[in-house]
């Protein structure tokens, strides 16, 4: 029997009812094993909201939704993705998830820690959506740092959090109904916390793993960084299932004054991961979100990174990158709102496509009418390796103010057979040549980013360059 | 003449359809340095492009033995592996690579096929500290993206650093004085008599004598036509610099 699209936008009444159900189970079981019914009550009405908004809108139908529009659901649609798998509650970060995770074998194996770098790595695990209690990150105490679930926030930013947390999450319910379904199918959020003493020099390490055989996997992660302190995060993803598996990753960071925010997100793409990501940052006066949101690979990734310039004088630094190939589909939409005066934006993309990969990069900056002094720049840059491939690109700017400095712009176009020849000339094969100018198109991004990010031998930089050397499939004539 | 390390026969090379070389044929010993000389268009640079193996032009008559080897039937890769070299007239620029990424690959590239050992970051970088000292580019310009923002003369030395360390055997050099100052000439001179002392060949493309006044070469050949018209010592560039290409001065 075949799967109609109503039938996949419309969650059923008895999905809606199964959903339901275990909500109030999850609000029974947290409020069994904690005193802090508020923090349950606030997370409850977050899910039962959600869950609201699902009924009445629904998945984002693409025919009807702009932002969906070269994204169609359909494409990574699974038959039980109504149904309701059994949640454990996060109620403490001590609780034992799952132990059975054998990290030496990846599906993905090419993707490795950046700790081999010279930057000290804290390891932490997210498993089918939930934490890890054994992560590495929780055997010890790292000064500054806390990570514990949202039902189990303590402390001065207490109120704040729960507060932030429902207000955000209500808004991205709101716009989105696959954000509307993480959260109504989410565990208690995982709520990072960085503070005074945490050391600036160290990342987190964060790798989500999925081991669900068929169910999608739902994540929410809250980051917050107090006034002043800087976090460097990497997240990447693994598949431990050959099964076709989608994971929907949400992440709110919010950047107190001051405070700064270096994110690296590593997507690959497989035949059996279809992944969507939000990234929504609230910053506040002068924090700066530096951002590096990158994908490579086959199946459907969407990635969708929005910082809120909500204090003057904050800067966001949207970049990223994408090398889409065998029949990919690779969405990548960045939304920077300036919302104050002297607030600046600055966002750079790249993008490749090949071997009849279909790619979509949609950029806007948003001004608002009292955003006086705001400075937002907005780049694409796009190769297509082959004429089976398509890439889609839209840079918007949408400005309600006279006082502003803004510019955008996008190309698509394919790498130069003379370059090809220069190097090959110089004694590279076709191949190497290849992939040493895709790589350099690909990360010239990074090169704007703090340095932590930048072509050092050891940085970031450097580890993302060799892991894109053994993703990128070339043939022995050089090409994807 | 010792057995030739390049040799030349009756090669036509065509491009778009246009017949560019027909019958040229040449040959070079190891550690020989030869000029070309021509008119403008006369197919100078279409020569270099075909021994590199330029896929943009078509072979479409002749051999070309390299070492004693078959050059037409290698890649554009293999023959830089073997040692043929080529600096470029118009040195491209490829923003996002840097000089260091790009050499390393290279001569690690280039070692591999020659059966040693590849070098590592320090030691590379310590040849092309070197070979940008002799050339006299600052260091920084290892670290800047190849070509990218360098003047023409720049490009040309970064051409001449790229030569000192790939260490080919036949180095063509397609006007390699046009845009070089009086002290960027005497740098070329110290290049290429320091890779002949090493038995390295050369074939230098030029349109003026000033040049081979600092590099002495052993033939000179005029290229007109698609072919060799003339060839002799050096005498001969001289006589072309005072007289023009037209004159009818014997062979």
């Amino acid at each position: 029997m075949s799967t109609t699209a109503s039938q996949i936008l419309m969650p059923s009444a008895q999905s809606l009812s199964q959903l339901s159900a275990a909500i109030e189970a999850e609000e029974k079981a947290l409020k069994s094993s904690t005193d802090d019914t508020q923090s349950v009550s606030h997370w409850i009405r977050s899910r039962h909201h959600a869950l609201q908004r699902l009924a009445e809108q629904g998945l984002p139908n693409a025919q009807r939704n702009e932002r969906w529009k070269y994204s169609p659901l359909q494409r990574f649609w699974q038959p039980d993705f109504w149904s309701v798998s059994p949640t454990v509650s996060t109620a403490t970060a001590s609780t034992a998830i799952d132990t059975s995770v054998d990290r030496s074998t990846p599906t993905e194996a090419h993707w490795r820690s950046p700790s081999d770098s010279h930057f000290s790595s804290l390891e932490m695990a997210m498993i089918d959506g939930q934490l890890d209690a054994n992560s590495p990150i929780l055997q010890s105490h790292t000064p500054g740092l806390d990570i514990r679930p949202l039902t189990a926030i303590t402390g001065p930013d207490r109120e704040y959090l729960l507060q932030y947390s429902e207000t955000e999450l209500a808004t991205l319910c709101q716009q989105d109904g696959l954000c509307a379904a993480t959260v109504a199918r989410s565990s208690v959020p995982t709520v990072i916390t960085i503070g005074a003493d945490f050391d600036p020099n160290q990342i987190l390490h964060i790798t989500h793993h999925r081991h669900a055989q068929q169910a999608p996997v739902f994540t929410l992660l809250i980051v917050r960084v107090q006034s002043q302190q800087q976090l460097t995060l990497v997240e990447q993803s693994i598949g431990h299932t050959p099964n076709p598996n989608l994971h929907v990753a949400l992440c709110l960071a919010d950047l107190a004054n001051g405070a700064q925010l270096n994110h690296l997100r590593l997507i690959l793409g497989s035949n059996t991961t279809h992944q969507t990501t939000y990234t929504r940052v609230n910053q506040h006066s002068n924090s700066h979100y530096h951002g590096a949101c990158y994908s490579f690979g086959s199946g459907f990734v969407r990635a969708v990174t929005e910082p809120q310039l909500i204090g003057s004088g904050a800067h966001a630094q949207v970049n990223g990158g994408f090398m889409a190939y065998d029949h990919a589909h690779h969405d990548h939409r960045i939304f920077v709102d300036h919302r104050v005066p002297h607030c600046t934006s600055d966002a750079l993309y790249r993008g490749i496509a090949g071997r009849s990969a279909n790619a979509v990069f949609n950029g806007r900056i948003h001004i608002a009418a009292g955003a006086k002094q705001s400075n937002g720049s907005l780049q694409n840059r796009n190769v297509l390796l082959d004429n089976s491939a398509t890439i889609n690109t839209k840079p918007e700017l949408e400005i309600y103010n006279d006082d502003v400095k803004c510019s955008h712009g996008a190309t698509i176009s394919q790498l130069d057979p003379q370059h090809i020849l220069y190097l090959r000339s110089r004694g590279l094969s076709q191949a190497a040549a290849i992939n040493m100018l895709l790589e350099s198109f690909l990360l010239a991004p990074l090169a704007s980013l703090p340095a932590v990010f930048s072509a050092t031998e050891n940085g970031l930089h450097h580890w993302l360059a060799r892991q894109l050397r053994h993703i990128v499939p070339l043939n022995a004539e050089g090409h994807l | 003449m010792n057995q030739p390390l390049l040799s030349i026969r009756d090669l036509s090379v065509s491009a778009d359809g246009n017949t560019i070389l027909e019958g040229l044929s040449l040959d070079i010993a190891p550690g020989e340095v030869h000029a070309i000389m021509g008119p403008n268009g006369s197919g100078k640079s279409t020569l270099s492009r075909a021994l590199i193996g330029d896929e943009s032009y078509d072979i479409t008559a002749g051999t070309v033995r390299f070492d004693n080897h078959d050059l037409l039937a290698l890649s554009i890769e293999e023959r830089a592996q073997r040692g043929v070299f080529l600096s470029f007239q118009y040195p491209i620029s490829i923003p996002g690579v840097s000089n260091a990424q790009f050499l390393k690959a290279s001569v690690n590239q280039i070692r591999e096929a020659r059966g040693l050992e590849p070098l590592d970051a320090i030691d590379m970088l310590d040849q092309a500290k070197d070979a940008f000292r002799r050339v006299g580019l600052k260091e920084e310009f290892i670290s800047r993206p190849v070509n990218d923002g360098f003047s023409g003369g720049e490009k040309k030395r970064n051409e001449l650093a790229q030569m000192l360390l790939m260490k080919p055997r036949l180095v063509i050099l397609d006007e390699i004085d046009s845009g070089l100052d009086i002290d960027a000439l005497r740098i070329v001179a110290d290049c290429v008599s320091s890779l002949k002392q090493d038995g390295t060949s050369f074939l230098i493309i030029t349109h003026n004598q000033r040049l081979l006044s600092y590099v002495p070469p052993e033939r000179v050949h005029i290229l007109m036509n698609g072919h060799i018209e003339r060839s002799g010592d050096a005498q001969l560039a001289m006589d072309i610099e005072a007289q023009g290409y037209q004159h009818p001065t014997p062979a």
